[in-house]
């Protein structure tokens, strides 16, 4: 059909739109000149230090004690409403 | 075929160069996609510059369990698109979608094909932005419903109904050329 034949070519079209050719350049420019940019290194290392398992632990035994802390003085509290 | 976890590793160790690679690899798809929402070569070259800059300060985000490199980046430049499009913008040049190469026709059918080829475009401007979305990622990015609806954070059913709305309403554009024909 002549309508699927169209729609075909117009997508076809679409999917040649390109970009500059500097693109690219101007991206990695930015990537190595900006000193705002973080350091990726600092980051990744924060990161696999989150995601350790002693990481969870230690937040767990940290999470306990601060339950531990929140029912000794809600007791305190009801023994000397007593 | 290209390791992306393996030049993503090299990058998250320091090794900014090997970012390219990746740049090399996504520039057309990222630039295409907002492009077709944006009709504004300027803008869409600053904004793509803009996603690749923030997907590289991302990166150590990037958890390839969750889904492609693909995924993850239209997914920034989805939302960065977005959030773009309600900024008013001091330069906004409109421009045809795209460039119609001349085709070896006759001069007549070429003159209509080319009106039509407009009349499609401007059919797809008219829509709503979550269609466009939906359908330009899925009818010229060509990615999967599920890929779609992770990059929109929707449900897959959500974009099908998009993509078939947006088809619908090109598809009337279409008949009215069909009716037209010599």
């Amino acid at each position: 059909m002549k309508e699927d034949s169209l729609y075909h070519q117009w997508t076809e079209d679409h999917r040649r739109t390109t970009p500059p050719d500097d693109l690219v350049d101007k991206v990695m420019a930015q990537i190595k000149d900006s000193p705002q940019a973080p350091d990726v290194r600092i980051q990744a290392a924060w990161w696999r230090v989150a995601q350790h398992p002693l990481t969870h632990a230690a937040l767990i035994c940290l999470a306990t004690l601060a339950g531990m802390i929140r029912t000794a003085t809600v007791l305190a509290a009801i023994v000397d409403l007593k | 075929m290209l390791d992306e976890m393996s030049v993503i590793r090299r990058i998250l160790n320091g090794e900014r160069d090997a970012y390219r690679t990746l740049v090399e690899r996504y520039q057309q798809p990222i630039y295409r996609f907002v492009f077709s929402l944006a009709h504004d070569r300027h803008w869409a070259e600053d904004l793509t510059q803009e996603i690749f800059l923030t997907a590289f300060e991302k990166l150590n985000r990037f958890d390839s369990t969750k889904g492609g490199f693909s995924t993850w980046l239209f997914t920034i430049a989805h939302h960065q698109t977005v959030n773009g499009l309600k900024r008013p913008r001091l330069r906004f040049e409109k421009q045809a979608i795209v460039d119609r190469c001349s085709q070896n026709g006759e001069p007549v059918n070429e003159l209509l094909r080319h009106e039509w080829m407009t009349a499609l475009d401007k059919a797809l401007e008219r829509l709503p932005l979550n269609q466009r979305i939906a359908f330009v990622l899925a009818e010229i990015e060509q990615l999967s419903h599920q890929q779609i609806a992770d990059i929109g954070r929707t449900r897959i059913g959500t974009v099908k109904s998009r993509v078939s709305r947006a088809k619908a309403a090109l598809r009337k554009t279409l008949d009215k050329w069909s009716g037209m024909q010599p």
